[in-house]
């Protein structure tokens, strides 16, 4: 990689300006103008379709309220304005993956304009205008023989994506570094999972992203020659989408080239893009209003409905976390990640466990298990109640940290009732402090080495005493306390 | 109204349409004749009218988020020139993509 060291040098010279457009499925369970179900990945091609979205002549579409809904949920999550007036438009271009000649989008007139999304990037707070957040239907998925669309002969058209409600956001070209662009849409991404519009899925492109990019010398106002980067499905892929793109049209500057407007697709083995055709003009999309769709108006009462059913947003929660459970920045973002995780943790504390051990558990070792088995802990056989009752049992002093360790790692996947398990197997750690100085005596007694070298000052020599009277209560022991036990006796002496 | 051949070359790329000069020409003459006829609208005095996209008066009409049972593949297919599967099959796009 090249990047490391010609970025920073290019910035030096050139301020490179960054604007997103997401696209975002919403997770209805219609489709935007059919009733047909929205879940185009398990029915087999074509099979979830109708006249209405396979553009058979002579249908009607009818809007489905729940995707305004969510998209002016998610208006007013970015701060948007949502006009009293709007309406849909047509779109037209020809294309095998959208039936009917013409998509049905919104132009002059969107669902929301005007909102904006902050977030911190190294420490500094970054601020990106949101231009609209308007609704429109997804087209059909097309495959193509041979996989090179360039060479292939025929293509495979499967329409039960066509139709699919999809929302537009477009943010202002406000950012300035890919590292910018990539921290915009983790936020944005963030957010539309936390209101339960989209779930979030970059790989399977119903959460997708493109970006326009260009540079011009520090200090001029007037924009350059700006090129649209496409087919980038994570997040590492746009950020080195971008670099590479800076990197390219840099290199074109510096030579004294001029760039051309253009639409570029990223290509992840190359590491580079790679110009896919000029863009048309605007106007060749001949939008004009969607005659078969009245137009909506959305008053205040309705728009205040939607504010007030938005849940608590995650910057919000983990601002909150810090100050009501005494939790770092580092804690409460990370418990904060997604709502499962920040209901989980509220949920835990509820139940009466101490808000620093629920993060410790939380964000350690139960992370470690969902991430290694692939299943969230709401989705276990543990559960959020088993979790809440394990660590009741070590808050109280009941099982010992590897004892809970151990338990967890056993029921996450296959579940059961921590504290009837510890009961039965007799798991409860020995925190006696006469049966437990009886095994200290043991264990002084039965490594005379091992005690004369911690009494000498080799501090280390007391691991091999600790295992000992571990060993002789089968790993139950109360270790804090025994270590204690342990340094009485060997100073006593 | 005046179109020039280039209006209809540039109309014909839009539509996907490869028309012969021939074709070209005729059509020339007969985009013209309807955007003439269309025009006349422009002589109707519209200055106390407000702006609008709608011809009807319906406002928020809009359906709940159900489900219908979609006709399925088979049907979808029925009339499909070609077909592959459940897919549909069309010819090579080559380079055309012009999508949103």
């Amino acid at each position: 990689m090249t990047e490391a060291a010609t970025i920073p040098a290019a910035l030096d010279r050139y301020e490179v300006v960054i604007g997103l457009e997401v696209h975002a499925q919403l997770l209805t369970r219609s489709k935007m103008f059919c009733p047909c179900p929205a879940d185009y990945t398990s029915a087999a091609p074509n099979e979830n379709t109708c006249p209405v979205c396979l553009g058979l002549p002579g249908v009607l579409p009818t809007i489905n309220q729940q995707a305004v809904e969510y998209t002016v949920r998610t208006a007013v999550a970015l701060h948007c304005d949502i006009p009293a007036f709007t309406k849909f438009d047509r779109k037209n271009y020809f294309y095998p993956d959208l039936p009917k000649g013409y998509q049905i989008s919104q132009y002059d007139l969107p669902l929301s304009v005007n909102g904006h999304l902050a977030f911190p990037v190294g420490g500094e707070t970054v601020r990106c205008g949101i231009t609209r957040v308007h609704l429109e239907e997804d087209t059909g998925t097309m495959h193509h023989a041979g996989d090179v669309l360039q060479s292939a002969t025929s293509s495979l058209i499967d329409l039960n994506r066509s139709g699919v409600p999809l929302m537009e956001i477009v943010g202002e070209p406000d950012l300035r570094t890919p590292e910018a662009a990539r921290e915009y849409l983790v936020r944005l991404r963030q957010i539309l999972m936390y209101i339960g519009v989209n779930d979030g899925n970059l790989e399977k492109g119903s959460f997708r992203c493109d970006a326009n990019i260009s540079l011009r010398p520090h200090g001029v106002q007037e924009l350059g020659v700006k090129v649209e980067v496409k087919n980038m499905n994570s997040f590492r892929a746009v950020q080195h989408a971008l670099e590479s793109e800076i990197e390219r049209q840099t290199g074109v500057l510096d030579a004294g080239g001029t760039l051309v407007q253009e639409t570029r697709g990223w290509v992840e083995t190359q590491g580079r893009t790679i110009s896919q055709r000029s863009k048309e003009q605007a106007h060749d999309y001949r939008y004009f209003p969607e005659p078969d769709l009245p137009p909506l108006r959305l008053d205040a009462a309705f728009v205040e409905r939607m504010r007030a059913a938005l849940p608590e947003l995650p910057e919000a929660r983990a601002h909150r976390f810090r100050e009501q459970y005494g939790l770092t920045a580092y804690d409460a973002a990370v418990l904060t990640d997604t709502r499962d995780d920040a209901d989980t943790y509220e949920a835990v504390v509820g139940s009466g466990v101490p808000a620093k051990l629920a993060a410790n558990w939380q964000s350690g070792d139960v992370a470690a298990l969902a991430n290694e088995h692939r299943m969230p802990l709401q989705h276990s056989g543990l559960g959020v109640d088993g979790l809440a009752s394990l660590l009741r049992l070590v808050d109280a002093g009941t099982i010992n940290g590897p004892t809970a360790k151990e338990l967890l790692a056993e029921l996450y996947v296959a579940g059961g009732n921590p504290e009837a398990l510890v009961r039965d197997r007799g798991l409860a750690q020995v925190s006696d402090t006469t049966e437990l100085s009886a095994l200290v005596d043991a264990a002084i007694a039965g490594n005379p080495a091992a005690a004369a070298d911690f009494r000498a000052g080799k501090q280390q020599a007391l691991g091999q005493l600790m295992r000992a009277v571990k060993d002789a209560t089968g790993g139950k022991a109360d270790m804090p306390l025994a270590n204690r036990l342990l340094r009485e006796r060997l100073s006593e002496q | 109204m005046t179109l020039s051949r280039g209006d209809v070359d540039h109309v014909a790329t839009l539509a996907r349409l490869g028309l012969s000069d021939t074709e070209k020409d005729r059509l020339l003459g007969e985009l013209e004749a309807i955007l003439g006829h269309i025009a006349r609208l422009q002589n109707v005095d519209t200055s106390t009218l407000a702006e609008t996209a709608q011809v009807g008066d319906l406002v928020n009409v809009m359906r709940g988020d159900e489900t219908v049972e979609p006709i399925g593949a088979a049907a979808a297919l029925r009339n499909a020139p070609a077909s592959d599967g459940s897919y549909f099959v069309v010819g090579a796009i080559q380079g055309t993509d012009l999508d949103a």
